[in-house]
């Protein structure tokens, strides 16, 4: 119990786990609708777009989270707009917006050469250096979702599975959608920091997934969803710590190894099932 | 009496392609009409057009005789083709239904009492309320087609509009779908659909449009089911013949008939299991 309570005891690591747990479940809760959209790859595009807005905000001198919000959003809402009102897919659009946005990022980083620390943080996260601003600005966007989440529940249900037929019943589609990309957006910058560029995309997906495969009920997947997200960023702190590995990587790897879990759960369950079904024939 | 839905000179352009031009329809309450047309016809962008998720390029849509405004418009509910319905999704067949209540202002993620209730109205008078716990990917062609109609029923719809419900489903289960539309028709429902099958038509739904990229008849299914119109409407010869009261409609086969086909080019007659000891030919049946 003692060597649990050790790491506590430095104030790197309570912020960290802190960040860890929120950011866990945010992702996992809004994973859940990306995953179901099929817009796996959106979270791994968008968070390179938003690192094209973080450096631009840099060299700028903006405050980071102005910055790259307004970048991030615009992307979201391009990308969006694209693939709605052009002939080209949703997933080139993505790839179009969001790698000419990194490309940016890159051009300028390599230009000014004066901020390959930040670089390193920004794509593979720093969670050990999170600040009490950090954790407010998580907070507000966890509590920003979670409002959304909690009076759209219908709506965004209605939406995710089918966004036409959504829109004859009367679900502003639109409205939502801009709204989603929004609370996208704020998701992956106030992530950025703790996972980096290249993990969010994990964060993202990897949780719903695991959700997805040990429940059939929707709420029942935004619930595991995002315990398991907020679970393994705690569980992933830890092994960081005592493993001495990168903070990011290891809670990536943790819900990896949950994901496996649920994998060996699900085949495991589906053999029984066809266990008994031959047993009545 | 003001139609509910009326499209006066309607046209429309995807990236300047004409896909539908000088569509006039009007419907009216308690009217039951199939949309009938090869596929590319415009069936599909027509409803879409009424459904308001696509603007007409030109023409007025009017609904009670006004120009839709906010408020105003006619609440429809709306069937999708199944094929279009993601069967992996998680979802039971009674959050299905539920769906069907987003219109109402209950801003909870729960359900209350009534809409619980509503809920179990619709499922029972669909006869699948035994089905409400049940992931939809559990669910036969028909159960699935009843749950996407118990969805529309539930949100009180002054029109009810179906695209291509009979397809996909076999027969039988095509012919329940069909007399549960009539009935609902016959309490009062105003219902246009879509479909391919032209008999079905003919025999359930009391007007029919006729429809490639324009209008080019409607009325009742014998006014309307001749070869004729049918021919301008598929550009295809097609037969109809009249048989103890009902219209069938078979398109005539060009270029070669079956029998002109070898049955089995190992056998020669692939036999019924059943007939076996009759010795009966299967394919004889067909021809009867």
């Amino acid at each position: 119990m003692n060597q649990l309570l050790e790491p506590l005891s430095f104030s790197f690591f309570r912020y960290g786990i802190v960040a860890a747990l929120l950011i866990g479940s945010l992702c996992g809760l809004l994973g859940v609708y990306i995953v179901l959209r099929g817009m796996s790859y959106i979270g791994h595009g968008l968070s390179h777009a938003i690192f094209g807005g973080a450096v631009v905000s840099f060299v700028l001198a903006w405050n980071f989270y102005l910055g790259a919000g307004l970048w991030g959003f615009a992307a979201a809402v391009l990308i969006n707009q694209t693939a709605r009102r052009t002939k080209i897919n949703a997933d080139a659009a993505i790839g179009i917006v969001t790698t000419a946005s990194f490309a940016i990022g890159v051009a300028l980083i390599s230009r000014y050469r004066n901020f390959t620390r930040s670089f390193d943080a920004a794509l593979f996260g720093n969670i050990l250096g999170v600040t009490s601003s950090d954790l407010w600005a998580i907070g507000g966007v966890c509590i920003m979702v979670g409002l959304v989440v909690f009076f759209s529940y219908k709506q965004l249900l209605f939406m995710t599975f089918n966004n036409d037929v959504a829109q004859v019943y009367g679900v502003r589609t639109n409205w939502l959608d801009t709204l989603f990309s929004l609370m996208l957006a704020a998701t992956l910058i106030v992530s950025m920091k703790i996972l980096g560029v290249t993990l969010i995309a994990a964060a993202l997906v990897i949780p719903p997934i695991t959700a997805r495969l040990l429940t059939d009920s929707f709420h029942r997947m935004l619930a595991i969803s995002t315990l398991i997200g907020g679970l393994t960023g705690c569980v992933g702190m830890y092994l960081s710590y005592f493993f001495d590995l990168a903070s990011g990587a290891t809670i990536v790897l943790t819900q990896t190894g949950c994901f496996m879990l649920a994998l060996g759960i699900a085949a495991l369950r589906k053999q029984l099932r066809s266990r008994m079904i031959h047993t009545h024939v | 009496m003001q139609p509910i839905i009326e499209l006066r000179n309607v046209g429309l352009r995807y990236a300047e392609r004409l896909v539908l031009d000088q569509i006039n329809i009007h419907l009216h309450h308690g009217q039951f009409a199939a949309l009938v047309g090869p596929s590319g016809a415009g069936k599909t962008s027509l409803l879409r057009l009424i459904l308001g998720l696509h603007a007409p390029s030109h023409g007025q849509i009017l609904t009670h005789g006004k120009h839709p405004v906010d408020g105003q418009i006619p609440t429809i509910a709306y069937v999708p083709q199944l094929e279009t319905v993601d069967w992996n999704f998680p979802v039971t067949v009674e959050q299905v239904v539920a769906m069907g209540l987003v219109r109402q202002a209950n801003p909870w993620p729960w359900l209350r009492k009534s809409e619980r209730q509503a809920v179990q109205t619709v499922l029972a008078q669909l006869e699948i309320e035994q089905l409400a716990k049940q992931h939809i990917r559990n669910l036969s062609g028909g159960q699935q087609q009843r749950v996407f109609l118990a969805r529309a029923l539930v949100a009180k719809p002054a029109m009810l509009v179906l695209d291509e419900p009979t397809t996909g489903i076999d027969p039988r289960v095509a012919e329940t779908i069909l007399h549960l539309l009539a009935e609902l028709n016959q309490q009062g429902m105003t219902i246009l659909m879509t479909t391919h099958d032209l008999n079905a038509a003919a025999a359930h739904v009391p007007w029919i449009i006729c429809m490639n990229q324009t209008i080019i008849a409607q009325g009742t299914p014998e006014a309307v089911f001749t070869p004729a119109v049918l021919e301008q409407t598929y550009h295809s010869e097609m037969v109809v013949v009249h048989h103890e009261g009902m219209l069938l409609i078979q398109q005539r086969p060009h270029g070669h008939s079956y029998r002109d086909l070898i049955p089995n080019p190992i056998i020669g007659e692939v036999l019924n299991p059943a007939m076996e000891n009759t010795s009966e030919p299967a394919f004889r049946t067909a021809e009867l």
